[in-house]
């Protein structure tokens, strides 16, 4: 199946730029994802066309951190002026996301911003779908509870 | 999840947005492009898989046809038997001896039917039980009438009569029978396929044995004054008398006979002529003897066992009317009338008898066997090669 580069091209650097937090090795990353994945079988799947970005992306990501281990990596590069331009309404989300692990944020970001099917995330971090939604709930509610009201917005 | 809240979510993430993603995206195109463009296989790889699978195809279709004419054969319950192997002699010989046969077995059957409920003689088994009826001695006839109607026949050749003789007691015998047997055997004589090529020609006239026909002699007047009128349209030979034909080349004196025959000939083959036919060519009679080789001892050309070639030698029966208008001399014979123009260096071969052919190749497989002076027609006696006219000329 043709790939989408167009949407998908963001949507694995966000993944990317998740992991890595650094802006230049996210896009970097993304795009050595896109030219393996050209090397790669096509399936006729979409989901199965994701879950192999996604794995390439993932796994990529692991060579980096592996490089980087030495290296200090920001937990965020945002300063204090980014997040105080920032509408007030994200302030509260944004450090709510603070407090989630790694990986709820990555499964997040999969979820609602990179529009991800749940199956395929679940393959993506071998789980099965029931676990991703249960975990996916879990997540949200953690969320809510940070923000101190019902609705995330 | 609303759209409000992912936005707001995305918000949060405060994920950059990508520097070089047009670039790349443009980039990624490209490459996309050329690793999805068909690998196309070599044009002659491909013309070859075409071919070959044309020729499948054809295999198939022409297999399923066949195994649908075999299946309507058994349908029509029509069996054509089929011999061309063996000489029309053996084919009659062995019909002969089919009667004789058929008939045994059908009083074999008479008495089984009457003795006995299963009983075997040694032509012929009945078991009624499982209503089998089978000849197996001599007729090689198998009928099962549950199921089909098979015949089997190996090499031996029936008549109709015959057959229906053998079906009709197969009715009689098999009393639990529920199903009737119709048998119908057709048996088809082809003419007899020779193994090897034909190379014979077809002559274009043709004349008939006539034993009223007037004697001509070659190269020599009728009439005593000779002249214009004299000898026929035979070639007289000439002023050689050295055994040698147009273009052969001298022989030495020191040559033996088989090697001036071998020095002046193309070809020289072992064949037994099966037809004979007096014809013309270019207004010369000729004997055109039809012969099927059985060898071929040496020769400028290769015959294999069972090529069949024309051997023309002169000589033979012709109108008076085709001799006058070829020779343009009068004979002064009536118009109506044959003539026989003998080769004074031979008579005129026997059928099915084997001969030593020494052969010129005048082209267009018109085959020549005779020199002005020598006929190189040689038959077998007591080991040696003889000259069919001239006894003192044997082949060493």
């Amino acid at each position: 199946m043709a790939l989408d580069i167009e949407d998908q091209y963001d949507k694995i650097y966000r993944y990317c730029y998740l992991k890595i937090r650094q802006r230049e090795t996210a896009e970097d990353i993304t795009q050595e994802t896109f030219l393996r994945f050209l090397e790669h079988p096509k399936y006729y799947s979409i989901d199965k066309t994701m879950q192999i970005l996604y794995t390439i992306a993932g796994n990529l990501c692991m060579d980096e951190f592996r490089k980087q281990k030495c290296v200090d990596i920001p937990e965020t590069q945002q300063s204090d002026e980014d997040i105080e331009e920032t509408v007030l309404s994200s302030f509260l989300l944004k450090n709510a996301l603070k407090i989630l692990t790694d990986t709820e944020r990555e499964i997040i970001l999969l979820r609602y911003i990179n529009d991800v099917p749940v199956n395929v995330i679940g393959n993506i971090y071998d789980m099965s779908r029931f676990a991703v939604n249960r975990r996916i709930k879990s997540i949200l509610e953690k969320l809510k509870k940070e923000m101190g009201g019902e609705r995330l917005i | 999840m609303k759209q409000k809240e992912i936005n707001a979510l995305r918000t949060a993430f405060s994920i950059p947005e990508p520097q070089n993603k047009r670039e790349f995206i443009n980039k990624y195109k490209a490459m996309e492009e050329i690793a999805e463009r068909p690998k196309r296989l070599p044009i002659i790889l491909s013309f070859a898989t075409m071919v070959i699978g044309a020729a499948v195809l054809i295999c198939v279709c022409i297999n399923l046809k066949m195994t649908g004419d075999i299946r309507n054969q058994f349908n029509n319950s029509s069996v054509i038997i089929e011999d061309t192997t063996k000489s029309a002699d053996k084919i009659e010989t062995t019909s002969s001896f089919r009667t004789e046969t058929t008939h045994s077995a059908v009083t074999s059957h008479t008495t089984t039917s009457v003795k006995s409920e299963e009983h075997t003689t040694e032509n012929t088994s009945v078991t009624e039980k499982t209503q089998i009826q089978t000849e197996t001695a001599d007729n090689h006839i198998t009928l099962n009438p549950t199921t089909a109607k098979t015949v089997q026949t190996t090499g031996i050749q029936t008549t109709n009569a015959e057959i229906k003789t053998t079906t009709s007691e197969q009715h009689e015998n098999s009393d639990a029978t529920t199903t009737q047997i119709k048998v119908t055997v057709t048996t088809t004589q082809k003419p007899i396929t020779e193994i090897g090529k034909d190379y014979t020609l077809t002559p274009t006239r043709t004349y008939a044995n006539d034993s009223n026909a007037y004697p001509w002699y070659d190269g020599k007047d009728q009439n005593a004054g000779g002249g214009a009128n004299g000898g026929g349209p035979v070639p007289d030979g000439g002023d050689d008398k050295n055994g040698i034909g147009n273009g052969a080349k001298p022989p030495t004196q020191s040559m033996t006979l088989k090697e001036m025959l071998i020095h002046s000939t193309d070809t020289a083959v072992r064949a037994v002529p099966y037809e004979k036919i007096y014809t013309e060519k270019d207004g010369v009679p000729y004997i055109q003897y039809n012969v099927k080789i059985t060898d071929s001892p040496f020769g400028n050309r290769y015959f294999r066992n069972g090529d069949r070639i024309s051997v023309f030698i002169k000589g033979g029966y012709m109108s008076v009317k085709d001799f006058e208008e070829f020779s343009g001399c009068i004979t002064g014979l009536p118009e109506n009338s044959n003539i026989y123009i003998e080769n004074s260096e031979m008579d005129e071969l026997e059928l099915n008898n084997e001969y030593l052919f020494f052969i010129t190749d005048e082209g267009n497989d018109f085959y020549t066997a005779y020199n002005d002076s020598l006929v190189y027609v040689f038959t077998e006696e007591n080991g040696k090669y003889v000259s069919v006219k001239s006894r003192y000329m044997v082949l060493e």
